[in-house]
């Protein structure tokens, strides 16, 4: 890979590792802060990167260093978490049922959202998820499968207080 | 593959996850259209599922890298680069330094060369006159330093002319015999200066005009009168020297080249 293939993968996926990464922490710095870092270790080993690997590859650093990120994050306060959510500009409502579900989904785990990321984004099968994620193909499977199921009744749930 | 009540919803998940085979969506097609009440299952799921939205990464320039920046920012990679092209590329800055010395050195020599040919070769026409007016001075020298240097050319002279042993005489005769006998001129070329030195004291009709004038004068004189013979001979010398020279001065450039590709032969073996 040189330095054009390099610049080619940026453009291509750097929209879209951003957006998995906000998505997850919803703090547009630190997933910025995340999407460099994946694509300064792209960049390093941009030797050993298989073409075809980049994006998954990309995905697979950046949600390592999303994880780590949560995990600090939590070792320092629960609260400012908490607050991020409230703020967060990304989750601004466009109507009520989509301000429902992104309540709910907020409401996951991390390595759920991401499940659900990877596979409504950007389309990835639960083999390819499952090499990011450094979990099965039958983990991702029925973490995904459970984290649907969980969403779905939060939804019905809700339409129902609603209702 | 059966669909049932109680695997049904498995599939529904399969279903919008994209996972199942184009027979396995059929199938899950077709027992929802046999069994409507369980389609707002999957209606319901596929609520829960995410719009795609686009989400622009600003600035993405900033993730840009450049092999060329990255050999200037990274030392590493620099000193790698440095390696790779340093044993070959420090040859070729000899040898282009060497090729443009002897290439510069060459011309200006040939400059030197060429300029000095065309100086000499008007020059030369000068000194075929001047060829006497040069041997003059030393002529002038033996009249005036010693005399008796002189005196054998005298001698010469008159064994030449006759018998005569006065100067005077003897110049008439050499004035003659120079006009008349062209081949002798050479040799009569120190008697000139006799013919000088006499001239002063002589009143020689025929030689005294040429004489008494400067000496700038004598040699135009002579040129004049030898310009034909004179021309032929000097020429043939100077020409075939020129070449002897200039072959001599190639010889030099070129061994000096020689010498300098040589030195980086010895290098490159090193």
């Amino acid at each position: 890979m040189n330095d054009i293939a390099y610049n080619n993968a940026v453009d291509q996926y750097a929209d879209g590792v951003y957006r998995f990464i906000v998505k997850n922490i919803r703090n547009e710095e630190d997933a910025r802060d995340i999407v460099q870092t994946a694509f300064e270790k792209l960049w390093v080993n941009r030797s050993s990167v298989e073409p075809l690997k980049v994006k998954s590859y990309l995905f697979t650093i950046a949600y390592h260093q999303m994880i780590d990120h949560i995990r600090k994050e939590k070792k320092y306060s629960i609260t400012d978490n908490f607050e991020g959510a409230i703020i967060d500009p990304i989750y601004q409502p466009q109507h009520q049922l989509k301000q429902t579900i992104l309540k709910a989904i907020n409401e996951l785990n991390p390595t759920q959202k991401s499940l659900i990321l990877l596979k409504d984004y950007e389309g990835y099968n639960y083999q390819e998820i499952g090499e990011i994620m450094n979990l099965s193909e039958s983990q991702v499977k029925v973490y995904l499968h459970r984290a649907r199921l969980q969403l779905k009744d939060k939804l019905i749930h809700l339409q129902k207080v609603s209702a | 593959m059966e669909l049932n009540k109680e695997n049904y919803e498995e599939y529904l998940l399969l279903y919008i996850d994209n996972e199942l085979s184009a027979s396995q969506k059929a199938a899950v097609d077709a027992f929802l259209a046999a069994n409507p009440n369980y389609a707002q299952d999957l209606k319901d799921l596929q609520a829960v599922q995410l719009n795609p939205e686009t989400i622009e990464y600003t600035d993405k320039t900033s993730l840009y890298r450049f092999d060329e920046m990255n050999a200037l920012l990274d030392p590493g990679f620099k000193k790698t680069l440095y390696k790779k092209n340093s044993s070959s590329a420090k040859i070729i800055g000899l040898k282009k330094t060497y090729i443009a010395y002897a290439s510069i050195a060459a011309v200006a020599l040939w400059l030197v060369v060429g300029s000095r040919q065309l100086l000499q070769e008007p020059k030369q026409l000068v000194t075929e006159g001047l060829s006497t007016a040069t041997i003059i001075p030393k002529a002038k020298d033996y009249t005036n330093n010693s005399v008796p240097s002189v005196h054998p050319v005298e001698r010469q002279m008159n064994s030449n002319a006759g018998t005569m042993n006065e100067p005077i005489k003897a110049i008439e005769t050499i004035a003659s015999t120079s006009f008349t006998e062209p081949v002798r001129y050479t040799e009569q070329i120190p008697t000139i200066e006799i013919e000088e030195k006499a001239g002063e004291i002589s009143t020689n009709p025929i030689s005294s005009p040429a004489i008494n004038s400067s000496l700038a004068a004598e040699p135009k004189q002579e040129k004049e009168s030898f310009e034909e013979i004179n021309t032929e001979d000097n020429d043939r010398v100077i020409y075939i020297s020129n070449i002897e020279l200039d072959g001599d001065k190639f010889r030099g450039i070129t061994r000096r080249l020689g010498v300098l590709f040589k030195r980086n032969k010895t290098e490159k073996n090193k």
